[in-house]
């Protein structure tokens, strides 16, 4: 499946600058793992040192909140958002 | 009841024809906890005293230092050493003195949030860290009390409001705790910004008209100026509000 991953600006800058981003997979994990094959200096941000998707990462599947290993289909938006801890 | 000196300070906002008098009264009568006071719980607490909130608790345990001076607006350089509730309680009752300010100088933890949040109407999350947002998240939804969540890192920012029982709840965006990581950029901007929009969020909250960010996340992004509203889900199997 053919699905554009909408990166927030604090991750835009580890893939080149690029914000939005086409990217083949069938479900949020291996969408992940295809974008940080492509940008490996997401992979820090996205993933823990043990390989699992970190915590403050959040995915949105057409502005829905949806989980790591929720399916994706042909043209839907993933928007990848990190949790603003700070107050 | 409102004075006649309250329907003077709150004319204009009494104008506005949702809200009212009856509105105003509703404020007047209402009991707010700001949790945390540093950029965002500087300037909602502010904001809280302007609108007129009856009675404002506002809790931390922590000292002015010159390194909160560029976003915390209640904490002055003269305030520095000095502890952030009362500096915020001198504040407050000088820009508004019919309000009621209670503060609390204690760190909030499992065993007394129960009784920082005991008869309040909302909570408004201005921590700066999220063990503690998960303590006042669960405290929040035990007692049912709305829960106005921000967070800000840099020019970026996010709000919800937490409605016990009906919204997803914070554990449920987050289903676990999250590691920390030292100091987190920050202007003064955001916080500010963000604290506007809980605050708005509590006065329709409390007054009964409006639309809530109820089961949606605003995110600010300050750098490129946008605004994007996301649906959230709650987690049927959450271990603080699941059934």
């Amino acid at each position: 499946m053919s699905v554009t991953v909408r990166l927030q600006l604090l991750l835009s800058q580890f893939a080149d600058g690029q914000e939005v981003v086409e990217i083949t997979a069938d479900n949020n994990i291996d969408c992940l793992n295809n974008l940080t094959a492509q940008f490996p200096g997401l992979r820090r941000w996205l993933f823990t040192k043990q390989g699992e998707v970190a915590t403050y990462v959040r995915l949105f599947i057409n502005r829905r909140q949806a989980s790591v290993d929720a399916e994706l289909k042909d043209g839907d938006e993933l928007l990848i958002l990190l949790a603003a801890v700070g107050g | 009841m409102l004075t006649e000196s309250d329907l003077v300070r709150y004319g204009r906002q009494i104008l506005y024809t949702d809200f009212g008098e009856e509105g105003q009264r509703r404020l007047k009568q209402s009991h707010v906890v700001v949790a945390g006071l540093g950029g965002l719980g500087s300037a909602s607490s502010v904001y809280l005293a302007c609108a007129g909130i009856g009675h404002i608790t506002v809790v931390d345990g922590d000292f002015v230092e010159l390194s909160n001076l560029n976003r915390q607006i209640l904490h002055w350089e003269e305030d520095i050493g000095e502890r952030k509730t009362l500096s915020a309680v001198r504040k407050l009752a000088k820009l508004n003195p019919s309000v009621e300010v209670t503060p609390l100088f204690e760190r909030i933890t499992p065993s007394n949030v129960g009784g920082i949040i005991e008869g309040a109407h909302t909570v408004i999350d201005g921590m700066d860290n999220f063990e503690t947002r998960f303590i006042l998240n669960s405290a929040c939804v035990g007692a049912g009390i709305p829960f106005i969540h921000a967070g800000i890192n840099g020019l970026l920012g996010e709000v919800t409001t937490i409605i016990p029982r009906k919204t997803p709840c914070f554990a449920c965006i987050f289903p676990q705790g999250l590691a920390e990581e030292g100091a987190i950029p920050a202007f003064g901007v955001t916080p500010a910004l963000m604290a506007a929009l809980q605050v708005t969020e509590a006065v329709k909250l409390l007054a009964g008209f409006g639309d809530l960010l109820a089961g949606k996340m605003l995110y600010f992004n300050g750098e490129t100026m946008e605004f994007t509203v996301v649906d959230l889900v709650r987690n049927p199997e959450c271990s603080v509000c699941g059934f």
